[in-house]
C-alpha cells in the first residue's frame, strides 16, 4: 500500500473515523490494528520480522530495566553491609548482564539488518555462501534505528521501558513513519501514541494540508522528473558536461521532492491522529555549508547518528586516550582534530552503510564526511583569506555564493548516490568536468530526455512553487498561514492545490507508480 | 469539531469531489461506441444486438426495420468479452424496454480463437469503458480485477485517473460534446465494403464439447439469469469468421448450453452454407463481414425473429418517422457505395442531377492549373459555369475568401494553395492534382473524396463512404 495510492487515502480516513469514535481507553489499539494492517498490506511475510524486532525490543528493555531495579534494590537493601569494593563488583556484574542483554538485542536487530541488506551481496562475491531468498522487511533501516535508540535510552536510564508488549509493537511500527521515517525518539513519540484524545479539527485540517503538500512534491515534481533522471543515468556514456550537471541537479530536486514529500505525507497522516512526528527537513538547499546541510537534511537520521554514534565514539575510552596521548606531546592540533576526524569517519561510514548495499553509498557517506572535515580544517584559513581579500563574509552576495557552492557540492554527491556503482559515478563526475557545453541549457536538450514541453514546463513551475513556499516557510508556516485565511481564499488555495495534484500529478494507467526512493532503505 | 466546522468540511469535500468528477467527465474519451444508443429517445428500441466488432459489422438494424419492422440497435464495443456484454445489456436496459437480446457468442471464444486474450483485454480496456458513470460502470470496473488475463486495478478506470493528462490537449470539443446527442443513423452498424477472399473454415471431425473460459461461462449464466429477471428473450448467434477447427468444440458446448436452457443458437459461422453465405465474397477480413454478408445475416435473423417472436414486429410505431429516416440514409449510403465501386461515371452523372450533394474542389494557385482543373471537371462530367478555382457549389461557381466549412469538410486557401480537408485531414497527391470532396446534405457528411492526378490523367480514390462511419477497429 503506497502512500500515493487511493487505497491508502481510504485506509487512512477510515482509521481516523474509527480512532475518534472508539472509546479513548482503547484508541491506541486502533492505531496498532491500523499499523499491523498497513504493514501486512505491504506483504504478509514481511510482518514477521518487524514483530520479532518489536518483541525483542520489549523483552530487552524490560530485562534491562529489571536488572537496573535489581541492582538498585540490592544495593539499597545492603547499603550498610557491603564494602565499596563489593558494591563495585555488584555494579560491574549487573552492568555486564545489561550489556549482554544489549549485545543480544543489537546482534539480533543489527544482525538482521545486515543480513537483509548485505548477505546476498556478499554471497554474490563469495561463491561459497549460498544465496538466500530473503524478503527485505520494508522500512527495516528506519525502525531498527528507532528501536535501537529506545533500547539505548533505557540502557542509559534516560527512558523508562514500556511494560506492554503491544504498545512496544505500536511504537515500532507506527504506520505513517514505518516505511521511511522520520526516526522518532521514544520519549517524544510513545506518550503521544498512547494518549487519550478527542478529535481536534485544527490538527486534522493542518494534517491534511501537510499531506496535500507532500503529494504535490511527490506526484507533481518527483515522479515527473523520474523519466529525465532515468534516461540520463541509464545512458550516461552519451552525455557529458552540462548535460550531466542538468541531470544531477534534476535528480537532486527529485530526491528532495520525493523524500521530503513522503515525510510530509507521513507527518500529515500522523497529525490526523494528533501524533506529531519530528521534522526531517528544514529547507536544506538554503544551507551555507555541508555540515549545515546535514543539520537540515534527514535531520532525524543526523540526530540519531550524532547521539548514538558520534558522541559515544568521541567520548569513548580509546579516543580519550588518543587525545591525551597527543596532548601530552603538546600536539595541540592533533589532540583536537584527530579524535574528531576518527569519530566523523566512523559516523559517515555508518551513514553510508545505512543507506544501502552498494559501495557507492559508503563513498557517498565518506564524500560528505570528507567535505565536512575539509570545511572544519580550512575554515579558519578561509576566514583569514577573506579578511585579506576584504570579502564581507556576512554580505547577502557571499551568502548566495555559499548556498550555491553547497548546492553544487551536494549535487555532485547525489551523482554518487544515484549511480548504480562507483565506476559509473566517477565516469559521470569526470565527464561533467571535462566537457564545456553550456549551450545545452538553451538548445532544447532537456526536451530530448523523455519529458515533452508541457510536462517539463509544469515541472519547472512546480519547482518554482516549491522554492517560493520554502522561502515563505522561513518566516511562517505556509499551511498555518493558509489555515488562517478567510474561507473563500482558503478554499480557493486548497482546491487549486488539489486540482494541481489531480491534473498534473504523475499517476494512473500508463505510469508505473514510482516507489519512494527511501522506501528501499 | 463543532457543527459549523463539520458543515464547512463536508461542503468543501463535496465541492472538491464535484470539481474532480466534472473534470473527469470533461477529459474522458468521448469516442464511445454507445453514444448513438444514448442519443435515441427512451423506449423506442425492442431488440438489441450485443457483442464485439462482429456485431458492428454483421447486423444492419436499418434492414431489420425496413424489411421486418423490428426496431433494433447494435450495442457493441471493440473486442467485447462476454463479461462486458453483460454490463452493456444492463446499460441498454436503463433507457429502453428491451424485449429481445441477440447476444453474439464470439465473446465466449476468449482464449480459444485466433485473437490473443491479452490483445482482447487491451482493446477492451481502451474502448469498452466509455459508458455513463453509474453503478453499472462501477460494477463493470470491478470485472477488470478478476476477468481476463491482463488484470487491472479497477481504480485505473476512474475517469479522472485515466484521463487526467488530457490537460495537454484541451480543445473545444471537450466542453461542447454531448454523447447523449450524437445520433447515428446506422444504429450501431459499421459499413464495410471491401471484399477479402477468405477460405471457409473447417470444422473439427469428431469434436467433443469443450467448456469455454470459466469466467465467460459465469457471465453467460448471469446474462441468462438477467433475461429471466428482466423478462427479455435471448437469442445466441455467431457471425461468420475464420475460426480454428478446435473452436468447433466450443460451438458444441454452446449448442448444448443453449439447448438445455431452450435458447435459440444460430451459428452462422459453422452453418454458413444454410444461408447462402460465401466466405469468398461476403467477408471484409478474416473476422468481419462486408455489407453484402451483413445483409444476408441480417435478413436471416430478421426472418427468424419474425417467425419466432412476432410480438416484436411492429411496423407502426410512434417513432416510425425517425426509423424510416435512418433507414433511408443507410440505403442511400448503400446505393452510393454500389455506384462508386462499379462505375464512377454513373456516380458523377447521378451527382449532376442530385441537389442533395455538394461538390467541393481545391486546386493549387498556379494559374496554369486552372485550365487543367477545368479539364478535370470536364472529364468527370462536371459542368462549370465560371473559371474560378476555389470551390463549386450546386454546380454554381463561388469564390470563397474565408474558409468554408460544411460538416466534417473544410475548404480554405492561402497565398499559393487551396486545401480541402475531411475530418481535419488534408489528403493530397504530389501537388499536381485537383482535390474533390462530395458532401452529402442528407447524410450530413462527406461521402466521397478523391483527386484528379494530372500526371497520370486518372482519378485517385481516397475515401469510400464506408469509412466515414468509422470502420472496423482492428
Amino acid at each position: 500500500m503506497l502512500f500515493t495510492s487511493l487505497e491508502f487515502v481510504v485506509f487512512l480516513l477510515f482509521f481516523v473515523i474509527v480512532y475518534y469514535t472508539f472509546p479513548k481507553k482503547i484508541q491506541w489499539l486502533v492505531l496498532l490494528c491500523a499499523s499491523l494492517l498497513f504493514y501486512a498490506g505491504i506483504g504478509r511475510r514481511r510482518i514477521v520480522f518487524i514483530c520479532i524486532s518489536a518483541i525483542t525490543t520489549w523483552a530487552c528493555t524490560n530485562l534491562i530495566y529489571i536488572k537496573h531495579s535489581e541492582e538498585k534494590n540490592y544495593l539499597s537493601q545492603n547499603k550498610r553491609s557491603l564494602s565499596k569494593e563489593e558494591k563495585a563488583v555488584i555494579k560491574k556484574k549487573y552492568k555486564n548482564i545489561r550489556r549482554s542483554i544489549l549485545a543480544v538485542f543489537l546482534m539480533f536487530n543489527l544482525g538482521g539488518l545486515f543480513v537483509f541488506k548485505f548477505y546476498n551481496m556478499t554471497a554474490e562475491s563469495i561463491s561459497v555462501l549460498p544465496k538466500l531468498n530473503l524478503i527485505m522487511p520494508i522500512g527495516v533501516s528506519f525502525y531498527t534505528l528507532q528501536i535501537i535508540g529506545y533500547v539505548m535510552d533505557v540502557y542509559n536510564k534516560k527512558s523508562q521501558p514500556e511494560k506492554s508488549m503491544l504498545k512496544t509493537m505500536l511504537f515500532t511500527m507506527w504506520f505513517p513513519q514505518v516505511i521511511q521515517g522520520p526516526i522518532a525518539r521514544y520519549d517524544s513519540l510513545a506518550p503521544q501514541l498512547f494518549e487519550r484524545r478527542s478529535f481536534n479539527y485544527d490538527n486534522f485540517v493542518l494534517g491534511l494540508l501537510r499531506m496535500l503538500w507532500g503529494y504535490f512534491k511527490k506526484l507533481v515534481i518527483a515522479d515527473r522528473f523520474v523519466v529525465i533522471v532515468t534516461t540520463l543515468f541509464s545512458n550516461y556514456t552519451q552525455y557529458s558536461g552540462f548535460e550531466i550537471l542538468i541531470g544531477a541537479i534534476i535528480y537532486t530536486i527529485q530526491l528532495y521532492a520525493d523524500f521530503s514529500g513522503g515525510i510530509d505525507i507521513a507527518l500529515g497522516a500522523s497529525e490526523l491522529f494528533g501524533v506529531v512526528l519530528p521534522e526531517n527537513f528544514n529547507r536544506p538547499f538554503f544551507s551555507k555549508s555541508i555540515s549545515e546541510f546535514w543539520r537540515r537534511w534527514h535531520m532525524t537520521l543526523g540526530g540519531f547518528l550524532r547521539d548514538y554514534i558520534f558522541y559515544p565514539v568521541t567520548l569513548s575510552k580509546p579516543l580519550s586516550k588518543l587525545a591525551k596521548f597527543f596532548s601530552k606531546r603538546k600536539l595541540k592540533w592533533c589532540s583536537r582534530w584527530i579524535p574528531a576526524y576518527i569519530s566523523l569517519f566512523i559516523l559517515w561510514f555508518c551513514s553510508g552503510v545505512w543507506h544501502g548495499e552498494g559501495a557507492q553509498y559508503i563513498l557517498y557517506g565518506l564524500y560528505h564526511g570528507g567535505l565536512i572535515m575539509l570545511g572544519m580544517t580550512f575554515e579558519p584559513h578561509f576566514e583569514i583569506l577573506c579578511e585579506k581579500l576584504k570579502i564581507n563574509r556576512f554580505s547577502q552576495t557571499f551568502k548566495v555564493f555559499q548556498v550555491a557552492r553547497t548546492f553544487f557540492l551536494v549535487t555532485i554527491g547525489e551523482i554518487i548516490f544515484r549511480a548504480p556503482n562507483i565506476p559509473q559515478a566517477m565516469y559521470m563526475i569526470k565527464s561533467m568536468f571535462t566537457t564545456f557545453n553550456p549551450w545545452v541549457l538553451f538548445d532544447g536538450f532537456v526536451f530530448t530526455l523523455g519529458l515533452d514541453v508541457p510536462d517539463f514546463v509544469v515541472g519547472v513551475v512546480a519547482v518554482i512553487i516549491l522554492l517560493v513556499v520554502s522561502l515563505f516557510n522561513r518566516y511562517q508556516s505556509m499551511r498555518h498561514w493558509v489555515y488562517r485565511q478567510e474561507l473563500p481564499i482558503r478554499w480557493a488555495i486548497c482546491l487549486a492545490a488539489i486540482m494541481s495534484i489531480v491534473l498534473f500529478g504523475v499517476y494512473g494507467p500508463g505510469y508505473d507508480p514510482a516507489p519512494f526512493i527511501y522506501f528501499q532503505f | 469539531m463543532n457543527k459549523k466546522q463539520f458543515i464547512s468540511f463536508i461542503c468543501f469535500c463535496t465541492l472538491a469531489i464535484s470539481i474532480i468528477f466534472a473534470t473527469g467527465q470533461l477529459f474522458r474519451d468521448k469516442s464511445t461506441t454507445i453514444a448513438g444508443y444514448y442519443s435515441i429517445p427512451d423506449n423506442t428500441v425492442d431488440a438489441v444486438i450485443v457483442g464485439s466488432s462482429h456485431v458492428n459489422s454483421g447486423y444492419i438494424p436499418a434492414v431489420l426495420w425496413q424489411e421486418y419492422g423490428i426496431s433494433a440497435y447494435n450495442v457493441y464495443s471493440w473486442s467485447q468479452p462476454v463479461w462486458i456484454s453483460y454490463h452493456y445489456i444492463e446499460e441498454a436496459l436503463k433507457t429502453q424496454d428491451i424485449k429481445l437480446v441477440v447476444l453474439d457468442m464470439y465473446g465466449m471464444m476468449y482464449g480459444n480463437s485466433h485473437e490473443q486474450p491479452v490483445e482482447i483485454d487491451k482493446v477492451n480496456y481502451r474502448n469498452s469503458f466509455s459508458i455513463d458513470v453509474g453503478i453499472n460502470r462501477w460494477k463493470m470496473m470491478q470485472t477488470v480485477a478478476d476477468c481476463g488475463i491482463d488484470l487491472k486495478d479497477p481504480v485505473e478506470f476512474i475517469n479522472i485517473i485515466r484521463y487526467h493528462t488530457a490537460w495537454k490537449n484541451i480543445n473545444k470539443e471537450m466542453f461542447t460534446y454531448n454523447n447523449h446527442n450524437d445520433p447515428d443513423f446506422f444504429r450501431g452498424y459499421g459499413l464495410q465494403t471491401n471484399v477479402d477472399v477468405i477460405d471457409a473454415p473447417e470444422k473439427m471431425v469428431d469434436a467433443q464439447p469443450k467448456m469455454p473460459y470459466d469466467i465467460a461461462v459465469k457471465y453467460l449464466d448471469k446474462i441468462v439469469e438477467l433475461s429471466h429477471k428482466k423478462g427479455f428473450e435471448l437469442i445466441f448467434t455467431l457471425t461468420p469468421y475464420q475460426f480454428y477447427p478446435s473452436e468447433t468444440e466450443i460451438f458444441l458446448w454452446l449448442e448444448n448450453y443453449a439447448k438445455e436452457r431452450e435458447i435459440p443458437f444460430i451459428n452462422y459461422a459453422a452453418n454458413y452454407a444454410d444461408i447462402d453465405f460465401d466466405y469468398a465474397t461476403d467477408m471484409t477480413d478474416m473476422s468481419h463481414l462486408n455489407y453484402k454478408g451483413a445483409i444476408k445475416i441480417t435478413n436471416y435473423l430478421g426472418q427468424f425473429i419474425t417467425d419466432n417472436y412476432p410480438e416484436i414486429v411492429k411496423k407502426d410505431r410512434n417513432n416510425k418517422v425517425e426509423l424510416d429516416a435512418d433507414a433511408k440514409k443507410v440505403y442511400r449510403v448503400f446505393s452510393v457505395n454500389e455506384m462508386t465501386t462499379s462505375d464512377y461515371n454513373n456516380y458523377f452523372e447521378y451527382l449532376s442531377n442530385d441537389n442533395e450533394h455538394v461538390l467541393f474542389a481545391a486546386i493549387s494557385g498556379d494559374s496554369t492549373y486552372t485550365q487543367q482543373f477545368a479539364d478535370a471537371c470536364k472529364k468527370l462530367g462536371i459542368i462549370l459555369t465560371s473559371d474560378g478555382f476555389t470551390g463549386v457549389k450546386d454546380s454554381q461557381w463561388k469564390q470563397f475568401s474565408e474558409p468554408l466549412k460544411m460538416g466534417d469538410m473544410e475548404l480554405y486557401a492561402d497565398q499559393s494553395n487551396a486545401y480541402l480537408t475531411v475530418k481535419g485531414m488534408d489528403y493530397h497527391g504530389d501537388g499536381k492534382d485537383v482535390k474533390f470532396a462530395i458532401y452529402d446534405k442528407v447524410l450530413e457528411r462527406t461521402t466521397f473524396y478523391f483527386y484528379y492526378d494530372y500526371n497520370t490523367d486518372s482519378i485517385v480514390i481516397k475515401d469510400y463512404p464506408a469509412k466515414i462511419n468509422g470502420g472496423i477497429y482492428d
